[in-house]
Formats: structure tokens, sequence, C-alpha cells
């Protein structure tokens, strides 16, 4: 037994000749186990001699094709470059680092669907009774006034329990942090480093200092190193974030929905993971719901594992750029196997006569497989190199992957290898099986030609449908996920966002305590705005197609309509300034716009949507009356005056339910300002310093916030996709140019190869006309079938592609057709060039052609 | 038969092979008897376990330095005997005449005390 074992590592010549007398000798000598290893040790010692002799001749062989070999390696370099760079971002974003210590024992806490953030008090109970953590940490983002340096400006202030900067593993870079204990006092701060940087001059004597916040005074503890990046994988709100931190309050404990603001971070204990802490939380969680049945009904909390919450969003693009690589390797492998056919088809004559000598059909394929594995590992060295170029390359551009510069590292290199094993399995030793496989005495009799023939080239017909398909569905579905992405990244918000930039100013209650203090401080606003140099156009408002939130209030009701009390229509309210619509260029579909004259005292007035009017008037609302709800619940009568086009907030292709109402009439509290800067103007700062001037010249005491870009805005939202979408739209370029060209390369081979055939037809009488017309209907054929499969497979996709994070329409006409106009162009060239060459020679020539 | 270079040009041969002709020069062997001659001969110090031996016997018949022979094995039907060719024995004499050249240069040398067994 342990003998056949061995004897099974010799080469088969070698264990037919002499595996009885290796038998007989073991069973003479008695040492069956010594005998067996000698065997062994010797048949591994053949294999390799005769491994290294294959492909020293396939290295041999292959150099006497350099323009087969060239393609090739050329081909399958690409596509293993296109993998290894794809599993560089992978392994990258996999082992990325974060910017908290310890980050692979922290947790992230969130409540219901897992936005990212909790409640106060929820956080507070899990910290008391949760057993699988320990340091429960949290921060939620508050806009503050800061007076005391220079102008009054809005701050974002993060306002966190005192275990904060402990439980993240942060140190401080000047002075200390809260510490976690009860020495922790409500009026110490933490300032950002840019913070530092930016207001207070990178003094390092700050420690001590009082600035003041929302007027109370706070004592400086220390300054937070720069890279305290605080997990919060949101948006930052303004482009400038001013951090300061600040010990949690009690009085900031609110319960129930809504009140999910914190981002909450435990570290798990010793021995937890997050199955376990998961559990531990159901656990707490039924608790609070028991205690307070009225608030936190159906309220769940999951512990999400940083480095996951991290990585969900580019793992879901690179889910897809793997996929899209894997298709350029399957391409990739149909060319290169349709390029191996046509080299055993040329050679087919010599395998049948060696095959008819006793040549094994496993020598043969073996040969072949020694030829590709010569191929793909010159392709191996070559796509490794081109793809750490790629990666520098884009690392050159500034394209990072979730904040890491990805590299070639061990695990790239080990699924490289695993894609080189699919390449030398598909592209190599299964043509070469079927190639060889054919009837050897009607190959040598038809003189190389006949039965053999036929069934290559339905192999290769087949193998052409499946490329086309492949490439179709891989195009289209990328081609439709980037269409995706470019909607979400530029969005039709059904206003121009081009060099648009919003701050706010907050009208507070005590110093403002009438509506015609607010009117009139957004008149004298208006015409300061109107004054500054370097703005084309501005405008006054609350509720615009970025910032929606803030606005003052939505219910109406119809006159004429019987309702319930409380119950109203939802509607967004936006009150704006007259020259509101022409600033953001939203068009106005019927009646008029706001005037001068409506102002407070004069008859109210509103303009609706397009698709509100549509919805409650069939389009007639001009000269329609509702009942708009005011501040105080009450209901006021309005005229609508005119219909404005859509707006789709984010993009949002929901029906759009804004009622205009002019600012004047409804001065709201916060002043949203909006102007359109000149396309020259840049981002150094000064437009911001003259609209702070323009606000502060209007009220001095008004604090001023940052000013941001719309298109910044957009921006920063789609950034995490950004690259994912560039790269699949790079993978599918590269899939599609591999795939026409393999397509290409197949079908006028399988052309030439019928010159032999085309001679004779042409001998006996038929015409260029109709052998072309045969050519391109062969062609036809094929295009269909591939474009059809290539249908069904993208239809197999699209419920991927709707499950993406940004919306993509899974079918789009205009992609499909031109995407198919393409394929079936290429195919139908790819036959009629040959063709036409074949018809233009002479038959006799043709006829000699082999 | 092809034209045969001069034999020296093959020299020198591998230790086991050089031992596997001198055993197959007594007369013909099956694979187990060469490998026991070999032991003998060499005092144990030259074994040849049956993949050493038989990879060498493929090369050398391969080679034409040995062929098989016809006879059969009376006890062990799986026996195959194997003998010298013409070719392979004018290698094993020239083989032979070079190492006792060496020899007869080490006497000259006193490095073997003339007379004495090698």
């Amino acid at each position: 037994m342990i003998l056949r074992l061995a004897l099974l590592l010799c080469p088969p010549e070698f264990r037919r000749e002499y595996a009885d007398q290796v038998a007989a000798d073991a069973a003479e000598s008695g040492s069956v186990w010594s005998t067996a290893f000698d065997v062994a040790r010797t048949g591994i010692a053949m294999r390799f001699e005769t491994l290294g002799r294959e492909l020293a001749r396939a290295a041999r062989s292959l150099s006497r094709a350099p323009l087969f070999s060239g393609i090739v390696i050329l081909t399958l370099a690409l596509a293993i470059s296109v993998n290894a760079a794809v599993f560089g971002i992978f392994d990258a974003v996999v082992h990325q680092s974060l910017p908290v210590a310890g980050a692979d024992r922290l947790v992230l806490l969130c409540a219901g669907s897992c936005q990212g953030q909790i409640s106060n008090p929820d956080i507070a109970e899990v910290a008391k009774s949760a057993r699988s953590f320990t340091d429960v940490s949290a921060y939620q983002m508050l806009g503050q006034t800061l007076t005391g340096i220079g102008r009054p400006s809005k701050v974002e202030v993060g306002v966190a329990s005192p275990n904060v900067f402990t439980g993240l593993g942060i140190k401080a870079e000047v002075g200390t942090l809260f510490d976690g204990g009860l020495s922790s006092s409500t009026d110490d701060v933490v300032v950002s480093h840019k913070f530092w940087v930016d207001r207070l001059g990178e003094d390092r004597n700050v420690v001590g200092r009082t600035i003041v916040l929302d007027d109370t005074p706070h004592r400086i503890l220390g300054v937070a190193p720069n890279d305290a990046a605080f997990p919060t994988p949101f948006i930052p709100p303004t482009p400038n974030l001013f951090a300061v931190w600040e010990v949690l309050r009690p009085s900031t404990f609110v319960r129930g929905p809504g009140a999910f603001n914190d981002w909450a971070f435990a570290r798990l204990a010793p021995g937890a993971t997050i199955a376990s802490a998961n559990a531990d939380l159901r656990r707490i969680v039924s608790g609070i719901a028991a205690e307070h049945p009225a608030d936190e009904r159906g309220l769940s909390i999951k512990a999400v594992g940083l480095r996951q919450w991290y990585a969900s969003s580019p793992e879901r693009t690179l889910l897809l750029a793997f996929f899209a690589a894997f298709a350029i390797l399957l391409i990739a492998c149909a060319n290169v196997a349709n390029l191996m056919l046509a080299r055993t088809t040329a050679r087919r004559h010599e395998y049948a006569i060696r095959a008819a000598l006793g040549a094994w059909r496993s020598r043969i394929v073996g040969e072949l497989t020694a030829e590709i594995v010569v191929l793909t590992s010159v392709a191996l060295v070559l796509g490794l190199a081109v793809a750490s170029f790629e990666l520098r390359l884009a690392g050159g551009f500034g394209i990072v992957f979730a904040g890491v510069r990805p590299a070639i590292g061990s695990l790239a290199v080990l699924l490289t290898l695993a894609a080189v094993v699919v390449a030398i399995c598909a592209g190599g030793i299964l043509p070469a099986y079927f190639s060889t496989g054919t009837n050897l005495e009607s190959t040598i009799r038809g003189g190389g030609r006949g039965a053999p023939v036929a069934r290559l080239s339905f192999f290769r017909a087949a193998l052409s449908v499946a490329e086309i398909a492949l490439a179709f569905s891989v195009v289209v579905t990328s081609v439709l996920l980037f269409k995706g992405f470019l909607g979400y990244a530029y969005p039709d918000l059904g206003a121009n966002a081009n060099h648009v930039y919003s701050t706010e100013a907050t009208l507070f209650a005590d110093r403002y305590k009438s509506d015609a203090a607010r009117a009139a401080f957004a008149q004298t606003l208006s015409k300061q705005l109107a004054r500054l140099p370097g703005v084309v156009a501005s405008t006054i408002a609350l509720g615009t197609p970025l910032t929606a939130d803030g606005s003052d209030g939505g219910p109406f009701r119809l006159i004429d309509h019987a309702y319930a009390p409380g119950k109203a229509e939802d509607g967004t309210l936006s009150q704006v300034m007259p020259n509101y619509f022409s600033v953001l260029e939203i068009p106005l579909v019927a009646g008029r716009s706001f005037a001068p004259y409506d102002r407070l005292g004069s008859a109210p007035v509103a303009i609706l949507s397009h698709a509100l009017s549509v919805r409650l008037f069939h389009g007639n609302a001009v000269g329609r009356r509702i009942l708009l709800e005011r501040p105080d619940k009450s209901y006021r009568a309005a005229t609508i005056v005119g219909i404005a086009g859509d707006v789709h907030p984010w993009g949002m292709p929901a029906g759009d339910t804004t009622i205009y109402v002019p600012f004047m009439q409804w001065p709201g509290h916060i002043a949203q300002i909006v102007v359109r800067a000149q396309a020259s103007n840049g981002d150094d700062g000064s437009l911001d310093r003259r609209v702070g001037n323009a606000i502060a010249s209007a009220d001095p005491r008004e604090a001023v916030d940052m000013l941001f870009s719309w298109q910044w805005l957009l921006a920063a939202r789609a950034q995490p996709e950004h690259t994912g979408a560039i790269l699949l739209a790079m993978l599918a370029g590269v899939a599609f140019l591999l795939a026409l060209a393999g397509i290409y390369g197949v079908v006028s081979y399988g052309v030439e190869q019928r010159w032999h055939e085309f001679g004779v037809r042409m001998a006996v009488g038929a015409t260029p006309g109709c052998i072309l017309k045969d050519v391109l209907g062969k062609a036809m054929g094929l295009a269909l079938l591939g474009i059809a499969t290539g249908i069904t497979l993208t239809a197999l996709c699209s419920r991927f592609i709707a499950s993406q994070i940004y919306p993509a329409s899974p079918f789009d006409l205009p992609v499909f057709v031109v995407v198919a106009v393409c394929v079936a162009a290429t195919l139908l060239l790819a036959s009629w060039i040959p063709a036409r060459r074949a018809t233009r020679l002479d038959p006799s020539s043709t006829l000699r052609y082999e | 038969m092809p034209e045969r270079p001069d034999p020296s040009i093959l020299l020198p041969l591998s230790t086991s092979a050089f031992h596997i002709l001198l055993a197959l020069a007594e007369g013909d062997r099956h694979g187990y008897q060469i490998s026991k001659d070999v032991e003998v001969e060499t005092d144990g110090t030259i074994r040849l376990g049956a993949g050493t031996l038989y990879r060498l016997l493929k090369q050398l018949a391969a080679d034409d330095w040995i062929a098989e022979t016809a006879r059969a094995d009376a006890e062990d039907p799986r026996r195959r005997y194997y003998k010298l060719t013409a070719w392979g024995r004018r290698i094993a004499q020239a083989e032979a005449e070079r190492l006792s050249r060496l020899v007869r240069m080490a006497r000259a040398r006193r490095l073997l005390p003339a007379g004495s067994r090698a």
C-alpha cells in the first residue's frame, strides 16, 4: 500500500515499467518502508526534472511565436494587474489603521436603523449595566456662539462624556484633557488642534485662558492632538470644524425617539465579543423598554465593530470592483483561450501525428499547460509591477480609499495567485483539453480540416458568445452604477447650486421679539448683501434644497375640507425673499413670484411647488387659497399666487411638497443667507469675511457661522463613494476594450479559417456579395445571441444594483443600446474585413490558404 | 547502429552507474541482484534503493548502455534481467582504464604503497 502511494509520485511511464520489479524487490528485501521512501524521493526528483524540461521546452517553443506570446502576456498582465490593484485596495481597507488606539476592541453603539447615533439616557443606562463594556463614552455636536475672540462666531461644540478621551485613548498635545474622573468640571473645555492654531495662534500658554460660549465663560484645559479624529463618519457640517470639547451636562438628557444625537463608543471588556456584547445589549434594551414603555417602545441598540463600521461603505463599492476585476480576468481568459485554440488548431496536424505515434493526450495537454504556465508567470511578474505602479499613480493623484493608500501586500499577492490559477485553468488547460480531444484519424485524413475544425469552431463560437455576454453585462452594470453615482454626486436639485454659498444667522427671541424686528433685520441685511463685491446675487430664506432643516413649519389645511382636531396635510414651509427663485434659478411654472409689496400687513400669499399644486388642485392652483399653520398652531389663509418648479433636496426624487411664503410675511427665527459668487471667486476666505461684515453691519451682536459651498456639501456627501465609482468606471473601460479586442480577434480568426471554403465557393461561382452576406449573417447571429445572454445576465445583476446606496436605475435603454451597438459593430467589422480580403483575392490563392 | 563517439567524452561516470555496469559485467542480473551485488562489493558503503536503482537502469537502458534480456525468472515472473551492451562494456572499460591510470599516478606519488590493492 505504502509502496503503491510512493509509486504514484513517480512519472507514469516509470510506474508502468518498474512498479512490478520494485514490488518484487521490496518483497525480497523485506524492507518495504525504506524502499517506499527511496521510490518517493526519486519520484519527486524525476517530476521536478520533467517539469524543468517541460518549462524550458515551452519557453523555447513560445520564443518562436513572439506575437502570440506577447499578446497573451499583455492580456493576462493587464487582467492580473487590475485584480492585484483591487486586491491591494481591499487589503488596505481591511488592514487600515484607524485613527484610534486599540480600534479592534472599540465598538460603535447605535440605536434603531443604525445611522450611528443613540440617545443620551440610553447610553447612561448601557454604561451603568453593561457587563461586556469598559469605557462607554459619548459626545454630540452642538452649534454654539463663541464671543471674546474676534467677531462673534459659531463653533461646533462636541458635548462629551468626561471619559471620551481616555475611552478613545487620546492624549493631550498641550495641557490636559478630561481624565474621566470627577475632577472634570462642566466649565472646562478642550480645544481642537485646528481651533488652537486658527483662533488661539498656537499659544502654548493657553491653559487656563477663558473663552465664552453662549455667554458662559469656560476655562481651557488643554489642546487635543491633531489626529484626534473622533470616529465620526458623518459629513462635517462645515469645511472648517472647530471643536471644543465640553463635559456632558445632565441637562441635555432627553429620552425617546428623536433624541438620537450622540455618537457613543465602548471598549469591549476582556473576554467579550461583539456577539456577547449584543446579547448583553438586548438584555439592557428590554429593561429600558419595560421601564419607559411610552418613549422607548421598539428601541434597539446594536454594537458594531469600529473597523467594520468604517469599512462598510467602501466595502460595497469594493465588492463591485471585485466582480468587475474578476469579469476582466474571465474576459482575458476567454481571449487567451481563443488564442490557444487558434494555436493548437494551427498545429493540430502535428498533434494528430504525434498521437498516432503513441503520444498520450495527457502529454500534449501537459505541454500546452507548460506553455500557459510560462506565459502566466511572466504576466504575473509584469502584472504585479504594473499594479503597484497603478496604485502609486492613484496615490499620486490623491486617490485614497477610506483614508488609506493601498499597496500590494501579501494578501493581495495571495489573492492574485488564486486569480492566476483561474487564468491557467480557464485560459490554458481547458482549451488544450478540448482542442486535442479531436478524432485523430479524420484530422490526418482531412489534411487538418473537417470534423474537428467544426467542433473547434463551435467551441470558439460558444466562447465568443460567453465573452460578449460577460462584457455586455459588466459594462452595462458598471455604466448604470456610474450613472447612479453621478446622479448622487451631482444631483438635480431643481435649483442651480453652482458657486452658491450659504450661512445662517440666528435671530434670538430675546433680541428680536417681534415679526417686525426680524423682518427689519432681513431687509437691512438684504441691502448690505446686495452691495457686496464678488457676489452675483444674494437672497435670504429659511428652508433651501440643501438646508431644508430648520424650517419653521409645514402643516397646512385645505379650505372646504373637514379635519379632525390636530390633523393637517404635510408640507414643507419655505420662507423666502422675493428674489429667491431668480437667485437659485428655480423656474416659475405659473403665476407670479413674490414682490416687495408682499410684506407684513399685506394680504398673505403663497407659492406652491408644481408637484403639490398637481396633487391638490390638478395644477390649477393660482388664485386658490390654503390654510397655513402658524407657530402658535392657529391657521392663516393664504392666496396662491404662483407655482414654482419642483426642487429635490439632496436630489431626492420624491414629490416636492414645498409651500413658499414671503420671508417678510413669515420672518423666520433663522435667516439663511444664500449668495451666488462670481465664478472667479477663489476659496480664499475673502467672501467669508465680506458676508461676515455684511451680517455684522446689519447687527453687530449676530454670531457669524462658516460660509459653506453647496458644491462642497454635495461633493463631501459623495466622497466615500467617489474613488470606488471612478475605479469601477475604469474597470468597466478596461473590460470593454479587452472584450472588444478579444471578440475582434476570435471572429476575424474564425473567418480567416474559412478562406479555403470561400475559395472553393467562389471557384464554383459564388459572388463576393453572397459570401459577405453569409459571414455577416453569422456574425449578427453571434452578436444577437451574446447580447441576449448579456441582457439576461444584467437582469440578474440588477437586483444587486438596486441594493446600492445611491439609486441606480436597473434598466436604461440608451446605455443598453450604445453598448449593444458597439459589440455588434465590432463583430461585423471583424467578419467583414477578412471576408472582404478573401473575396478580393484570386480564388486560386485562397484555395491554397491553410 | 549509430556511429559511436569516443567513450572518453562520457567519463567520469557516476559511482552508482559504474557499479551497476560492474555488476552486469559479471553476467545478467535482475534489479535486486544488482543492488545486492553493489552492496556486497562496496562493503555496504553504497546501497542503491529501489527508486534510485530503477531510475538509473531506465536512464542507462535509454542510452543503450544496458539492455533487457529475454530471460524469465522461474521463481518470480515479475523479475526482469539486464545485460551489458557492447557499447556499455566499452564505456565501463574506458572508465576502468581511467581509474587505473589514476591509481598508477597515485602510486608514482607514493600516495599508495607499490603493489598494494587499491
